[in-house]
C-alpha cells in the first residue's frame, strides 16, 4: 500500500477531475440559461446540488466501508470509511455554505430551521462525531469495529435529510420528483456535467485521504519495527 | 453576481484549505518515514 494512489490510474483521474471541474464551470457560468426569477444566482444550484450528493455516497461509501470491515477484518475497509466520512464532511460543509449564500437573495435570511437545514446540521453533526469519537479509542481494532458499526447506523441521517422535504412542509425547492426533473433540457445538461465533474472530484480526494492514512500506518508499522529491536 | 462569486469562493476554499491539510499530513508522514528508515539503519549496522 505504500505507493497506492500514486501510479497511472490516479494520474488519469487526478487529470479528469481537473478537466471536468474547468467544464463544469464554463457549463454552470457561461452555458446554462439565466433562470427567469432567480436570475444569476440560481447558478450556485449546479454547484451546490452536485456537492451534497457527493456529501450522500460519501457517507454511503462509508456503509460499505463498515460493512466490508464487519466482513473481513481488513484494515483497507477502514480506511475507506474513514477517508469518505473526511471527505463527506467536507462536500456537506460547502453544501451548507453554497446553500446558505443562495437563500439569502431567495428567502431573504441566511439560515433558517425548516425540515431540510434541520436534518443537514444532525447529518454533520453525526458524522464530525464520528471523526472525534474514533480518537478516543487507543486500540486500532476496537476503534475499526466501533467505526464501522457507527457508519452503518449513521447512514439512517442520510435518507431522512434526503427525503426531509418530501415528508414534511418546507420552503426548500423540489427538484427532483417521481414525476421527474423540475429543469429545462439545457439546465438538465448542465446539472449532469456538473454532477460528473464533482463526483471525480469526490474519488479524487478520497483516494488522497486513503493515501495519507496508508502513510500513517507505514509510520505506525515502521515505529513498530524500532520497539521489537 | 456577488452571491455567485461568494458561493464560488467558499467552494474553493473548503477544497482547497482540505487537499492543503492533506498534503502537509502527507509531507511530515514522508519526514517520519525517512527518520525511521535511518533510524533503523543506524541499530541494524550496529
Amino acid at each position: 500500500m505504500e505507493n497506492w494512489g500514486t501510479g497511472r490510474r490516479s494520474a488519469i483521474l487526478y487529470g479528469l477531475t481537473g478537466l471536468g471541474m474547468l467544464v463544469a464551470l464554463y457549463m454552470a457560468l457561461g452555458f446554462a440559461p439565466t433562470e427567469l426569477t432567480m436570475g444569476n444566482v440560481q447558478r450556485i444550484f449546479y454547484w451546490h446540488v452536485p456537492s451534497a450528493w457527493n456529501g450522500f455516497l460519501a457517507f454511503f461509501v462509508t456503509l460499505i466501508g463498515g460493512i466490508g470491515y464487519l466482513r473481513t477484518g481488513q484494515r483497507r475497509w477502514d480506511v475507506l470509511a474513514l477517508s469518505s466520512v473526511e471527505v463527506g464532511l467536507t462536500f456537506s460543509i460547502i453544501t451548507a455554505i453554497t446553500g446558505s449564500i443562495w437563500a439569502k437573495p431567495t428567502w431573504n435570511v441566511w439560515w433558517v430551521w425548516e425540515p431540510r437545514l434541520t436534518s443537514v446540521t444532525i447529518m454533520l453533526i453525526i458524522y464530525a462525531a464520528y471523526l472525534l469519537l474514533r480518537r478516543m479509542i487507543d486500540d486500532p481494532v476496537r476503534r475499526a469495529n466501533f467505526a464501522a458499526v457507527y457508519g452503518i447506523a449513521g447512514f439512517a441521517s442520510v435518507p431522512i435529510t434526503f427525503m426531509a422535504i418530501r415528508w414534511w412542509r418546507t420552503i426548500h425547492p423540489i427538484i427532483f420528483q417521481s414525476q421527474g426533473f423540475n429543469l429545462t433540457g439545457t439546465m438538465l445538461i448542465v446539472f449532469f456535467a456538473c454532477l460528473i465533474a464533482f463526483t471525480l472530484l469526490y474519488c479524487t480526494l478520497l483516494v488522497l485521504r486513503m493515501r495519507l492514512e496508508f502513510a500513517s500506518d507505514r509510520v505506525a508499522e515502521l515505529k513498530a519495527r524500532m520497539e521489537r529491536q | 453576481m456577488a452571491y455567485l462569486t461568494a458561493a464560488f469562493a467558499a467552494i474553493w476554499a473548503v477544497t482547497f484549505v482540505f487537499v492543503l491539510s492533506i498534503g502537509a499530513r502527507q509531507r511530515r508522514l514522508a519526514i517520519e518515514v525517512e527518520d525511521l528508515h535511518a533510524e533503523l539503519d543506524k541499530i541494524e549496522q550496529a
